[in-house]
């Protein structure tokens, strides 16, 4: 064991190892003052060790510098730590994650009200037709369907799997870290905007 | 007694500068060294070798040059070494080697000022010589294992290739102690990177 003094003034008992490797690291990484430089060099000249030390202080730091480009720095590790409820989305990607779920969970609820309700308003002897009806359903025709019955206050009796799905619609946008969506009188946008053809230009989208 | 590497011009060398520290006796003196020997060293010291001359040169380009002009002082005077310090002499003439090509091409205080692990070769491929993927494997398992502190200053010093100074300004915190953490991050990555040779 050797006791050496670099040169920042810390005064630190080294493996000799150490101690060489430290000051081979500082000469490849060009923080070698003038006078550390010339008698590095020197060492260069007549040490085996000090050769080597450098050369594998080279392969060293090119092996960490891959490696270390696809590190992701700490400071952001903490940042996203900071910002997002554990189980979450990661960061920056929450909204999208978020708005795709609802927008399929809306899909398919709106589906299943249509087929209920159609089927729950016909009379009995008519409903061997309804194969037919369902089929001709388009978007937007749903889209007004709903939004004639959830204003009749039909949706609920007609329809107990959408209240079903809207817990779960709450449940996921509460995973998910953010709020639980308006509960309104009227038919949410969102659910309107799930039943259009085209996604609105303003929604988010997964990048 | 050192010789003076700015003296020492290694195409006018003798063999009796080149012979290693203390060898009185030349093995091959009077023949030519075994062109199998050579291409054996070639073989197992060259990788080493490169990256010894980039550490001296800073750059990889040149490296390549020096080594080339190693090899060939080797087969010219190799014969004049003693055989178990073959490679000791292999690496002492390509380091006069080295300052003669940076004196020669003016590029003393430019190389100084620049980062070793930058050095980047002109031809594509030469890269994968360099550096063995064993140990970008082992590195990569070591900084995983690092605390994250000592983890960031190497990332920050190697990858983003800021100063320690800059580094300790920016987190606020003392210079001994951003150097305190490379040091420690740097012993670590070095026994996962060569267990055998730290063990020794």
């Amino acid at each position: 064991m050797t006791t050496q003094k670099n040169p920042q003034g810390t005064m630190k008992p080294n493996d000799e190892h150490d101690s060489l490797g430290w000051l081979a690291f500082r000469y490849v990484a060009g923080e070698l003052s003038g006078d550390e430089l010339t008698a590095f060099e020197a060492r260069l000249d007549s040490e085996q060790s000090a050769r080597e030390a450098v050369a594998c202080e080279v392969e060293l730091a090119q092996a960490v510098a891959i490696v270390a480009g696809s590190m992701t720095p700490v400071a952001a590790k903490v940042a996203v730590a900071r910002t997002a409820p554990l189980g979450s989305a990661p960061a920056g990607r929450t909204l999208s994650y978020r708005m795709r779920g609802i927008l399929v969970m809306a899909a398919a609820a709106s589906v299943l009200i249509g087929m209920l309700v159609t089927q729950g308003l016909r009379p009995p002897n008519q409903r061997d037709n309804t194969r037919d009806n369902t089929a001709k359903v388009t978007p937007e025709s749903a889209a007004q369907q709903l939004a004639g019955y959830w204003q009749a206050g039909t949706l609920v009796e007609a329809a107990p799997v959408a209240a079903e799905n809207e817990d779960s619609l709450e449940l996921a946008a509460h995973e998910a870290g953010g709020e639980s969506p308006a509960y309104d009188e009227s038919v949410p946008t969102w659910l309107l905007a799930a039943l259009e053809p085209e996604v609105p230009a303003d929604a988010p989208r997964e990048n | 007694m050192a010789r003076n590497p700015i003296r020492h011009n290694p195409v006018e060398s003798t063999p009796a500068d080149l012979e290693s520290e203390g060898a009185g006796v030349a093995r091959f003196e009077g023949k030519r060294i075994d062109p199998g020997l050579v291409a054996s060293l070639y073989v197992e010291h060259s990788g080493e070798l490169r990256n010894f001359l980039i550490g001296v040169l800073r750059d990889a380009e040149l490296a390549g040059e020096v080594l080339q002009a190693t090899f060939t002082r080797c087969v010219e005077v190799g014969h004049t070494a003693r055989e178990e310090t073959l490679k000791g002499w292999l690496f002492r003439v390509a380091f006069h080697e080295a300052l003669a090509f940076r004196r020669r091409q003016g590029v003393d205080t430019r190389a100084k000022e620049k980062l070793a692990w930058t050095a980047r070769p002109a031809s594509p491929g030469a890269d994968e010589r360099m550096i063995r993927w064993e140990s970008v494997e082992a590195v990569k398992a070591a900084l995983e294992e690092l605390p994250p502190e000592q983890r960031e200053v190497v990332r920050q010093r190697i990858y983003e290739e800021k100063t320690f100074a800059v580094i300790a300004a920016e987190q606020g915190l003392p210079l001994g102690t951003v150097l305190t953490r490379m040091r420690l991050a740097l012993e670590k990555l070095r026994k996962k990177l060569k267990p055998e040779a730290r063990q020794e």
